[in-house]
């Protein structure tokens, strides 16, 4: 099954898909990202949308964006330090 | 011979493959309320439209999935409402998401119509306030309207 994500939650998806993959070896892929995206459904940083065509997409809230944005300027402020 | 017709107790076409946790039903329902305590703090008299889209674009991914009232009823549930039967999706959402103290029964109404009115005429999320304001003459407008459909006056 595909999963239709916007651009941002797509690479985190996709990154803890790589750092959890070896743990569901047996799982297929589909399953393991399904799995993902509940998790940060339940944590508030995926929800659900209408697609422009009536079909279910994820993307980021806002939430999350605050979070990286946050995350991000602590990288950027550690570094010049 | 005879042939078996068989036919799943449960639809997959609308399965999206992602089950929906009471967390996430209930991290939904706290950004409503999120965005109903900011829409009471604004001056802007149309920021209710952002709070009413978030909560039709919710109710319509529930709806593509064939889950509405279920879903409705978990989200009345966790909030501590006691639900019915076959709750109406709009209101329940918008019942879970405001306390009852403080949106009185007829607003809930108005708001529920409104939203069931715009869902009837396919209207997407991110028109819902050009189709309320501009095209059906506002919320009340569109609440009297989908009552005189149900031909109540």
């Amino acid at each position: 099954m595909k999963y239709h994500m916007d651009s941002k939650l797509r690479f985190w998806v996709l990154a803890e898909y790589k750092n959890t993959k070896h743990q569901f070896s047996a799982l297929k892929r589909s399953k393991i990202i399904a799995g993902i995206l509940s998790q940060l459904e339940s944590v508030g940083h995926a929800s659900r949308y209408i697609r422009k065509d009536g079909r279910l997409g994820w993307r980021a809230t806002d939430e999350m964006r605050e979070e990286l944005f946050k995350q991000e300027q602590g990288a950027i402020y550690s570094r010049r330090n | 011979m005879q042939v078996f017709d068989f036919k799943p107790k449960m639809d997959y076409t609308h399965f999206c493959g992602v089950a929906c946790s009471d967390a996430a039903i209930n991290e939904e329902t706290e950004r409503l309320r999120d965005l109903w305590q900011k829409v009471q703090v604004s001056r802007d008299r149309d920021a209710i439209y952002e709070y009413l889209r978030a909560a039709y674009e919710l109710v319509l991914c529930w709806k593509g999935e064939n889950q509405e009232i279920q879903r409705s009823r978990r989200a009345l549930k966790i909030n501590g409402l006691a639900p019915s039967e076959e709750p109406e999706p709009f209101a329940a959402v918008i019942a879970a998401s405001i306390s009852p103290k403080k949106l009185d029964r007829r607003q809930l109404s108005k708001y529920s119509r409104a939203l069931r009115y715009a869902a009837s005429r396919q209207c997407r999320p991110r028109d819902l306030k050009r189709f309320i304001q501009d095209r059906r003459g506002g919320l009340n407008a569109c609440a009297a309207k989908y009552s005189r459909r149900l031909g109540r006056q």
